[in-house]
């Protein structure tokens, strides 16, 4: 998947400016956009919304963050407990404006979810909203598999730079065009002993979603700031 | 070494995954370039909003209608263009128990009136219930694990999957039946 992220030099610039009068705490929002780039089907991805549309959760809503998707567009997120979740964007049988099964499904920065591009063209989805800063931005997972992405719109070494918190037995696959489609990356322990390390650290995109199998529940918990 | 103890815990996650999981198929009448199967009430209009419900039944290959149990949670339809489309949102996945992922099974959308009952049992037996069911549909189901990652298959698309019209309990013919035969005795007296 081929991402491009272009964050506002204007807001950024306004940032510098703000910690540069040190006389008062201000909040610093830095707002952008992402082209992901869908390849073309039909056929299926992983991806992820990599900003935070109107700078809270509960905003991002697949009918505001998903742009430029052609009718037959399908979103497969995935619950660990119940399996799949499906949602279309299709035109009425008669005629009219494609429509989601389900507007107010939930695509937070985070979370991730199985595209399914209908056409034979490739896609390029405008994700629009606020980067995700913090002291604790939190991705829960749980044992066994988990659909996910980094919630900061990041390309980068999965556990060195995202701080994903790998621990001895975990995989990440990623997904691909390819046949087989499944990039596997292993996090364990020599058989000898000593410490886990990865047999390839993945590296993941902006706007990538990825399946994490993990040995135990926890969570991805991130420290960011535009600073 | 190290290879081969992943590749044995990997075989074991995915055993412990085959052993748990179930087929799944995607309960939704309306997929876009798949499946096109409305559903109209008894005057041949498309069913329509909160007067009428729809549940998915299914059971493994070969299964009779009779065998047939219910799948996952009971639905309305949805309105406007997508009248005659049953209104699952982003919920239509449905784990079908006793089939395998990937296996065969067979299933079918039953609907009715509400105005008939709140669940299958109620409106197919109530007198004047307004129901209907479409032809059995026997599909490969969903929800296999990749032999390597475990991740499942997505759920299968009801293709194939014929509309229907609903029509009232059979009964209520009988009763109109026993009343024009009444009538038609007592002109005769």
């Amino acid at each position: 998947m081929r991402t491009k992220t272009l964050l506002l030099a204007a807001v950024l610039g306004a940032a510098g400016v703000a910690t540069s009068f040190a006389q008062a705490v201000y909040s610093v929002n830095v707002v952008g956009y992402a082209n992901v780039t869908v390849p073309p089907g039909p056929g299926y991805s992983i991806i992820a919304n990599p900003l935070n549309f109107a700078g809270n959760d509960s905003s991002n809503k697949v009918s505001s963050v998903i742009n430029g998707a052609p009718a037959g567009f399908t979103l497969y997120k995935f619950d660990p407990a119940t399996g799949y979740l499906i949602n279309s964007f299709s035109a009425p049988p008669g005629g009219g404006a494609p429509v989601w099964d389900d507007p107010d499904q939930l695509l937070k920065p985070g979370e991730a979810a199985f595209a399914f591009n209908p056409t034979g063209a490739a896609l390029t989805l405008t994700f629009v909203g606020e980067v995700k800063q913090g002291t604790a931005l939190t991705t829960p997972l749980a044992a066994g598999l988990n659909l996910v992405s980094s919630q900061v719109p990041q390309r980068g070494a999965v556990q060195a730079l995202l701080g994903f918190p790998a621990a001895d037995g975990d995989f990440i696959y990623r997904f691909s065009t390819n046949n087989p489609p499944w990039l596997i990356y292993s996090y364990a322990a020599p058989p000898a002993g000593g410490a886990p390390v990865w047999d390839e650290e993945p590296i993941i995109e902006v706007g990538e979603g990825f399946f994490a199998r993990k040995v135990a529940a926890g969570s991805w918990v991130r420290n960011f700031s535009v600073q | 070494m190290k290879k081969q103890i992943i590749a044995v815990v990997v075989t074991c996650l995915c055993a412990v995954t085959h052993a748990l999981a179930q087929g799944t198929v995607n309960f939704n009448n309306f997929v876009s370039g798949s499946v096109n199967a409305p559903v109209t009430n008894d005057v041949g209009v498309l069913a329509n909003g909160t007067a009428y419900f729809a549940e998915l039944w299914a059971g493994p290959a070969g299964s009779p209608a009779t065998a047939l149990t219910p799948v996952g949670a009971i639905v309305n339809f949805r309105t406007g263009g997508f009248a005659g489309y049953v209104s699952v949102g982003a919920a239509g996945g449905r784990t079908i128990a006793g089939v395998a992922p990937g296996a065969q099974a067979t299933v079918q959308v039953r609907a009715w009136a509400a105005s008939s009952g709140a669940t299958w049992a109620i409106a197919s037996t109530v007198p004047g219930g307004i129901f209907g069911s479409s032809p059995l549909l026997t599909l490969a189901t969903g929800g296999v694990p990749d032999p390597v990652t475990g991740v499942p298959s997505l759920p299968s698309n009801l293709v194939g999957l014929q509309g229907f019209q609903l029509v009232p309990e059979p009964a209520t013919y009988a009763l109109f039946g026993l009343g024009a035969m009444a009538l038609f005795l007592r002109r005769r007296k």
